[in-house]
């Protein structure tokens, strides 16, 4: 049912270019599948060491600071003071987010369907000024965002979705 | 010469700096500066954030988020960038242009359609840069390689009424940057692309950095500032054939 309704949904868009190409469904193939935030504490924003850098989404530059998303988990902290040897100084950790900008003191940072303000004029003690709850209505939705393709179908016992991955999929029941 | 062209690259950037947002990057009170996949943006005032169907804008005058208002939209929008007091979004399916009034509300001015694909653009007061890939464009596109990866560039002096001018074929454009009279294209895993767009007719492909992931860029003043999945590399491009890197964050 889930299923029906998405490709319902979607088929106003994707109709003409993308449903008429799928003729059945792959033994295997390259698609997307959901990564779970945990449900207790995924607005909890904080910020801690350097962390390994996971998979990189974008990016953002306000002197002297470079700002690197990493999908889903939250935005690495590049002190470019030297640009020939940046040094990486923070992880501020945002569950769900994949865009941010900043203007004075403050970002502003999607996290999973909110919206935040962050103030990080102390990068060792950062607070939230501000939240909108649920401003990204489509995130945690059944389906990837800005995507036609196969993807793993969303199991909703667990939790929302915080970001999606690259993955091979074997028979995937839905798509988009 | 060279000289000149920093000299312009300077002018550009305080130029962007000043209608994008107020003040140029690393002045505390400013705003900084995005890639052309961002889809949160700050002009003047106002945070402008885009879903799939949705341009959302908040006033952020004092800080805080003020929601402001929404625009519901007919094509799944990816990516956005500010120039002035315009707004231009790539769609899946096309451009669009839209006009910053002064309570911050953007207003429709005109799209122009094109292939589906996954389209970052970059534009100044005259023209407009969209790549299109349709290679790994989600997974309907994987394997059908061969299918349309371009540049195109579009008419934008009226804004109203955008018209082409040229495609120019590509290998899995991602994001781009432009720095004056030279732009940037990031091809992925294939890499970094030095074109010359002063003739936008007859676009040179100068050079083509093949050692490096690249799928976004921002044009700082001293410094191309690259991702890719697992890198963050930052290249000197005084001679924009000739990038050389500054440094490198990889992951092994």
């Amino acid at each position: 049912m889930r299923l029906v309704l998405i490709v319902s949904f979607i088929s106003g868009f994707i109709l003409t270019s993308c449903i008429d190409e799928l003729n059945e469904i792959p033994e295997e193939t390259i698609g997307l599948a959901p990564i779970y935030a945990s449900v207790e504490n995924w607005d909890e924003i904080s910020i801690s060491d350097p962390e390994e850098i996971q998979q990189l989404g974008k990016i953002y530059y306000k002197a002297p600071y470079i700002y690197a998303t990493d999908k889903g988990k939250g935005i690495h902290i590049i002190d470019n003071t030297n640009p020939e040897d940046p040094v990486r100084t923070a992880f501020l950790r945002i569950i769900g987010n994949s865009d941010l900008a900043i203007r004075g003191d403050i970002l502003y940072a999607n996290n999973l369907r909110d919206l935040v303000a962050i103030d990080i004029s102390d990068l060792n003690n950062v607070s939230v000024v501000d939240r909108l709850s649920d401003v990204f209505i489509n995130v945690g939705a059944d389906f990837p965002q800005n995507y036609a393709g196969f993807f793993e179908c969303v199991d909703p016992q667990m939790g929302p979705v915080a970001a999606w991955f690259e993955t091979t999929l074997i028979e995937p029941q839905c798509w988009r | 010469m060279r000289h000149y062209f920093l000299l312009s690259l300077v002018l550009i950037w305080f130029s962007c700096s000043d209608t994008d947002s107020g003040a140029p990057a690393g002045d505390t009170n400013g705003s900084g500066v995005g890639g052309s996949l961002a889809r949160f943006t700050i002009v003047g005032d106002f945070l402008y954030t885009l879903e799939p169907n949705r341009l959302s804008w908040f006033n952020i005058e004092n800080g805080n988020l003020e929601y402001a208002g929404e625009d519901e939209l007919f094509m799944v929008m990816e990516t956005i960038f500010p120039l002035g007091n315009k707004l231009f979004l790539g769609a899946d399916s096309g451009m669009s242009i839209y006009l910053i009034g002064d309570d911050g509300e953007p207003s429709f001015q005109s799209s122009v359609n094109h292939i589906r694909a996954c389209d970052p653009v970059v534009a100044n007061d005259q023209y407009a840069y969209v790549t299109l890939r349709q290679t790994d464009c989600g997974g309907f596109f994987v394997g059908n390689n061969g299918l349309e990866d371009v540049l195109n560039i579009y008419d934008v002096t009226n804004i109203e009424n955008p018209s082409i001018i040229r495609s120019y074929e590509l290998s899995q454009p991602r994001g781009l940057g432009l720095a004056g009279d030279y732009l940037f294209i990031c091809e992925g895993p294939e890499g970094l692309r030095t074109l010359d767009v002063s003739d936008p007719r007859d676009v040179q492909f100068l050079a083509f950095k093949q050692d490096i992931h690249a799928n976004d860029v921002i044009v700082l003043p001293d410094a191309l500032l690259v991702i890719g999945p697992d890198n963050i590399t930052q290249l000197d491009y005084t001679d924009p054939v000739n990038l050389v890197e500054i440094s490198s964050i990889t992951i092994p």
